[in-house]
């Protein structure tokens, strides 16, 4: 690459490769080739200081001149070497035509210049820095990342290996952090996944004063003498983070950058690094910002100003802060809660067209530079107008053919019968309501003030409820950003037929059951069409209970899509992934609430622990927002502070719960007790202001207000339970609780593996962590309704051959890629490319560990028809070796399978290529009919299984399937013979034991092929096979093959197509166990058990480079 | 053994979600039917005061959420549990099938002090409807080749047979609570150290 020409001095720390009269091609010391003290103490120097310069250079000279210019520099020898040669091509011959020395270095310099100016475009949008690309280069080498592994930043730091500190670097990736030390020849390598990290903490102690902490399954690692701890510990609790939310949601592939900071609008970027760390750096900023205000997600933060806002209700100026983003301006006053405000940028340029002062607001420090970013900003919105309008019109085409019309809230539909009392109450509170709005504004863009919140403590109206509810929640801005998608979801939700559905169908009667809204059609159809639509939209979720019974309380407040999107936000935004197949969010929160006890009430959390209750408690609570446990007209008032403050309020509330019963529950002895105690407490939680709709009467023996319980969790812990503080506790517990997850599932993985009595637990411990290592660069499958524990690790064929030919013996010769491929799909029950880990533990156990028989019948089953596909036998027709055979097996699968890549597209292709084969098999052999097939397929696989415990033959109910392997025609033998040569061809008493057998094998086949028996299976001959051989019709009225008894001679799937003589060549399972087995060797060598560990040892070694020193 | 003090036993349900588990406790402490029940979060659990052979005794019932998220969530719940009852709806095979898996899930997650010996009761429910699929014999089968778990069909909505079975239940899980006594002279103590045992134990039993 070439560099601006710069002044250096010759110095003794680089190494001369060419001289030439004019130029220098020099290497840094210490890398590569030269070697020696020298060196050494080179790269300690580039370890310890950040220079870090590229390790080649070349530099310009003028024979009498003592000034070297720098004029290229690069990371490899082959860049450098085709600059070298650019130069011999295109400058050096002119150079000699200069007169001085002086005119020639100009002309270099100019030249060069020159070159880099028209490489300038390219060079702007290379948004990192020279130097960063040095350390990205030199990341990826040291620690053997693959390409697409990014560097997020690097910190100097010391690593305290044991009880010495290693000044070195610590490099943050996207899924790694890793250090390098080498000071003085000895160097220290470190490299954590941070998928693997269980805790990250900022530690002071004497042993290693001031450091951060870094717990992983492993054991702990302290880092010491950072220059930015803060900066790096932030960074490295997001980016742990950013992996844990890879664990929960299964999508690794959702790490992107943001191009669109490089054109950012803002002046002063701040000097970083890298790229990525200003993109991680503005993500967190947005996110904050997201969240303080309500947002929608992808709203990205532009910038903050300090500035006054003049509030009109009572004509003053505030001091506070703006924020700017593409679609909003807000506010946030420096006195915590006294104003917010929230301002769409398409309400700006209708208020300036309209001229109305609805939203007038005055700013203070109002610089010159807002406006015209305001206004660039306002230019980049799409036109609304002409949205809507199209809008519109699309919905009134529509609205003749729709087929459901939305509920308004069900509360306007299934009046209650209030009291005077009540409604006197009510008429009250709208009253204040309406003033407050009327000084403060209604909608999107009101002032949430002090007076507001104080309003919303007491209860909304009901009234008003959806609509205040949407406006706090900021669900309205996901609405009115997604028009139409609510209509689309539900349309194409109705009228399919999955899981999700049917689990929602079953609950829409057990929602809110004693709402008459609810006891019939109007309600549950409106709330079939909520759930059905959310499942639809965000399908990482689905539909978990509990989301039914907050969806019916929406219903009898807001509109239809209001609560719809109410929903969303709850599962999207405020309890982030509760809902979830593993309910991960809600796990988190009862971490958080445990810590919060344990601060906030310390000798009832004791107590609370001791009886096993914590982790009961939250769950419903918490999931139902109160609702399952309060009754809901007492259980709406929490919900009105929830969508206003966000999760914080569930927390002080049950807190306070918690509080107020800590007398009678620090008595109990039992935990049954202590539920009794909660239960009929929440149940006695009343609601004097309003009267439920319900036919179940509230029989409960009232204990408290729900205004006073509301007033009283704010007054004891609204100030100690902050917002910030809930997500730095969820940040912390959500690494616990995914580590814990990830654990059980491999303990149960492992449970299951074992019941197979094949590899040893110790070894099948290595295989599974190997398996993880090597799924992680791949999209994980869902984990939703996992058959068993171990379908959660599932391989294509690319990951399942690089650990199947490290591991297995019988993968090593020439057939190695045949052998694998054909077990992958011995292996791969469902014909969908993947394999489980179970797959791939039997397939291994079998070569290592399975007695002689089981060896050799899997063998004998991986060569079987209907699993071998003709793809691979065709060339039969031209040759009778088994060379050219596996050889195009090969390039079968290599064609189709890059290996081990993880994309997506490449994976279908695999199994479209698989399935295609069957098709293949299916069209072919017209005898069988699909179901026949895979009938047939499924008997193999459970043949060369037997033995092993079958994970669905348990199952109360399902017979367990044949298991037989039919009879193996030549070409097929041919292939398993060829194959049993390669594994035996090391020793020649096996190999010709393997000859001998075949010998024998191959005259038994001749012995039964007699031409012309008339067991064709096609239609016509059928009679004819009939007559003449009634016995061996073996076929059941499906043409099924499975009544057969074992050793009797089965006729093989032939095909009608290619009839040859050899077509009734066979050979049985029976023939051919018998046959092996009768010679000694051959027994003794199938039957040695074989160690696989030093294997899983090299497999490990290669993936982790764990501590070297 | 004499009444000479109060027996608490703790009876933790379980089965796929829907199949009647609110409605069989509920039938069973309070005596009536009612289609009006939320679907179960978490846990909620009812006590109820019966007299087996001349003894009284509490039992505890706790009904547990059956959505499958649920199901690893369970483990709080199961810690000292006396007997386990599986509910299955004769309607729908394929909450049979899961009987299996939650007896397993049950074992692992609670480890009792011994498993093969632990006291689990099957209901299949809903026989008043008339679309059946499973029949008593299949299920009788099963419940037989997991050594010899009583089978009762039930149907809490009409009542039939939910006394009885629950009387069962208590009656072995008295059967087991009364082992778990001979361990140990104080009853304050017996869950825990009950517990203690079975975590020690763990690792030997888990390969089951």
């Amino acid at each position: 690459m070439w560099v601006k020409p710069q002044e250096v001095f010759q110095s003794a720390l680089w190494d001369c490769d060419e001289t030439t009269l004019y130029f220098v091609l020099q290497r840094r010391k210490g890398h590569g080739k030269s070697k020696g003290l020298s060196s050494i103490i080179v790269g300690t120097l580039d370890s310890v200081r950040d220079t870090k310069p590229a390790p080649f250079r070349i530099l310009h000279q003028t024979p009498n001149s003592e000034i070297y210019y720098v004029i290229a520099t690069a990371l490899t020898e082959h860049e450098i070497r085709e600059d070298w040669n650019w130069l011999f091509k295109n400058v050096s011959p002119t150079l000699h035509s200069f007169d001085s020395e002086e005119e020639v270095t100009e002309f270099v310099c100019c030249k060069i210049n020159s070159i880099i100016a028209t490489g300038q475009e390219s060079i702007t949008e290379d948004e990192d820095t020279v130097n960063y690309k040095n350390v990205d280069y030199d990341f990826h080498q040291r620690f053997n990342m693959p390409k697409d592994e990014k560097l997020v930043c690097y910190y100097s730091c010391s690593y305290w290996k044991g009880k010495m500190p290693r000044q070195g670097w610590l490099y943050l990736s996207v899924h790694y952090m890793c250090f390098y030390s080498y000071i003085f020849g000895r160097n220290t390598t470190l490299k954590i996944r941070w998928a693997d990290v269980t805790e990250l903490a900022k530690t002071n102690s004497l042993l290693f004063p001031d450091s951060i902490k870094v717990v992983t399954r492993d054991g702990e690692h302290y880092f010491t003498m950072l220059l930015k701890k803060n900066e790096t510990f932030a960074l490295m609790q997001q980016l742990a983070n950013i992996a844990m939310k890879q664990l929960i949601d299964d999508k690794s592939g959702t790490f992107n950058t943001d191009k669109e900071l490089l054109t950012k609008l803002s002046k002063n970027v701040p000097k970083k690094p890298s790229f990525l760390k200003r993109d991680l750096d503005a993500k967190k900023q947005s996110n904050l910002y997201t969240l303080r205000f309500r947002l929608p997600h992808a709203e990205k933060l532009d910038g903050t100003e300090e500035c006054t806002l003049w509030t009109p209700y009572n004509k003053r100026h505030n001091w506070g802060r703006m924020y700017l983003s593409q679609n909003f301006i807000c506010f946030d006053s420096r006195v915590s809660n006294l104003v917010r405000l929230i301002i769409p940028l398409r309400n700006v340029y209708q208020v300036e067209k309209a001229d109305s002062g609805a939203t007038s607001s005055s700013w203070g420090v109002w610089k010159e530079f807002l406006v015209h970013k305001i206004s660039e900003l306002l230019a980049k919105l799409p036109n609304d107008m002409y949205r809507e309008k199209s809008g519109k019109a699309v919905a009134s085409s529509r609205g003749e053919e729709r087929e459901w019309t939305p509920q308004p809230p069900l509360m306007t539909l299934f009046k209650t019968h209030q009291t005077a009392s009540i409604k006197q109450i009510q008429q009250k509170k709208e009253k204040q309501w309406e003033d407050h709005m009327a000084e403060v504004g209604r909608g999107v863009s009101m002032y949430r003030t002090t007076e507001g919140s104080e309003l919303v403590v007491k209860g909304i109206p009901e009234s008003l409820r959806g609509e205040l509810w949407s406006v706090f929640s900021g669900s309205i801005l996901q609405k009115v950003q997604s028009k139409g998608l609510y209509e689309r979801l539900v349309k194409e939700a109705l009228s399919s037929k999955n899981q999700a559905n049917d689990e929602i169908e079953r609950d829409l009667h057990r929602s809110l059951p004693e709402h008459p809204a609810f006891q019939n059609d109007v309600g549950i159809s409106a709330l079939r069409r909520v759930l059905c639509a959310y499942a639809l939209k965000n399908p990482t979720i689905g539909y978990c209970q509990a989301m039914n019974i907050v969806a019916s309380v929406l219903l009898i407040y807001c509109p239809e899509e209001q609560a719809f999107w109410l929903l969303a936000t709850i599962c999207e935004t405020l309890l982030p992934d509760y809902y979830n197949t593993r309910v991960v969010g809600a796990l988190v929160d009862q971490g958080v609430l445990e810590e919060l006890t344990k601060s906030q009430l310390p000798d009832l959390h004791a107590k609370l622990d001791e009886l096993g209750m914590m982790k009961m408690i939250s769950l419903s609570w918490f999931l139902t927002l109160f609702i399952s446990v309060m009754p809901y007209e007492s259980a709406v008032n929490v919900m009105d502070c929830f969508f206003y403050d966000g999760a914080k309020v569930i927390f002080q509330v049950t807190l306070t719960i918690l509080d107020v019963n800590k007398d009678k529950l620090l008595k109990c002895t039992e935990d049954g007790q202590a539920m009794q105690i909660l239960s009929e407490y929440l149940e006695g939680i009343s609601n004097e202001e309003a009267m439920a709709l319900s036919t179940e009467p509230r029989t409960a023996k009232k204990t408290i207000k729900i205004q006073d319980l509301v007033y009283q969790s704010y007054r004891m812990y609204g100030a100690n339970v902050s917002s910030e503080c809930i997500e730095h506790l969820r940040l912390k517990h959500r690494l616990r609780v995914v580590r814990q997850l990830e654990d059980s599932l491999e303990k149960n993985t492992l449970r299951a593996l074992q019941q197979d009595r094949l590899l040893e637990p110790n070894e099948l411990q290595e295989l599974l962590s190997i398996i993880r290592e090597e799924l992680f660069w791949a999209k994980r499958v869902p984990s939703e309704r996992l058959e068993a524990p171990y379908e959660a690790y599932r391989l294509d064929y690319g990951q399942f051959k690089t650990i199947y030919t490290a591991l297995s013996p019988w993968a090593k010769g020439d057939y190695a890629e045949a052998i694998t491929a054909r077990i992958f799909k011995l292996m791969d029950h469902d014909d969908d490319g993947l394999v489980s880990a179970r797959g791939l533990s039997v397939g291994i156990g079998l070569s290592t560990r399975g007695d002689a028989q089981m060896r050799l019948r899997a063998l004998y089953c991986a060569h079987a028809p209907p699993l071998l596909s003709p793809l691979e036998l065709r060339p039969t027709h031209f040759t009778e070796t088994g060379e050219e055979l596996a050889t195009d097996a090969i390039s079968f699968f290599d064609s189709i399978e890059p290996a081990s890549s993880p994309d997506p597209s490449l994976q279908r292709s695999i199994s479209e290529v698989c399935s295609e084969g069957n098709q293949m098999d299916k069209s072919t052999d017209s005898a069988y009919s699909q179901a026949e097939s895979s009938q047939a397929v499924d008997s193999v696989r459970a043949c060369a299984l037997l033995g092993l415990p079958s994970p669905g033959a348990s199952t109360p109910g399902t017979p367990p399937p044949p298991r037989t392997a039919p009879a193996l025609p030549r070409p097929h033998f041919l292939l398993l013979l060829a194959a049993l040569h390669d594994l035996t061809q090391h020793s020649t008493p096996l190999y010709e034991a393997v000859a001998r057998a075949g010998t024998v094998l191959l005259q038994l086949g001749e012995l039964r092929h007699r031409p012309n028996l008339g067991r064709e299976i096609s239609q016509d001959s059928l009679y004819l096979a009939a007559a003449a051989q009634p016995s061996a019709i073996e076929l059941d009225p499906n043409g099924n093959t499975t009544e057969q008894e074992p050793g009797r001679p089965q006729p093989s799937p032939s095909r009608d197509s290619d009839r040859d003589p050899t077509d009734d060549w066979s050979i049985t399972l029976e023939q051919f166990l018998a046959t092996m087995l009768t010679e000694a060797t051959l027994e003794e060598f199938f039957n040695k058990q074989v160690s696989i560990l030093p294997q899983l040892e090299a497999l490990r070694q290669r993936d982790r480079l764990h501590s070297v020193s | 053994m004499s009444s000479r003090k109060k027996v608490l036993l703790k009876v933790i349900i379980l089965g796929d979600s829907g199949v009647g588990k609110t409605s069989l406790m509920n039938q069973f402490v309070n005596k009536k039917f009612s289609n009006q029940y939320k679907a179960t979060i978490g846990a909620d659990f009812l006590t109820k005061e019966v007299i087996v052979d001349d003894r009284i005794v509490t039992m505890q019932i706790w009904d547990t959420a059956g959505q499958e998220r649920f199901q690893s969530l369970g483990v709080a719940f199961y810690r000292g549990a006396d007997c386990c009852v599986l509910v299955f709806d004769v309607t729908a095979p394929n909450t049979f099938k899961s009987l299996e898996s939650w007896r397993d899930e049950f074992l692992i997650q609670a480890s009792p002090r011994d498993p093969d010996n632990f006291p689990f009761v099957i209901l299949g429910n809903k026989v008043d409807l008339d679309n059946r699929a499973v029949s008593a014999k299949r299920a009788q089968q099963w419940c037989q080749s997991k050594n010899d778990i009583p089978y009762f069909e039930t149907s809490a909505k009409e009542a039939v047979n939910v006394e009885l079975a629950f009387q069962t239940i208590a009656r072995n899980a008295l059967a087991q609570e009364t082992e778990a006594e001979l361990y140990n002279e104080f009853p304050d103590q017996i869950k825990l150290n009950a517990n203690d045992n079975n975590r020690n134990r763990d690792g030997d039993n888990c390969a089951c």
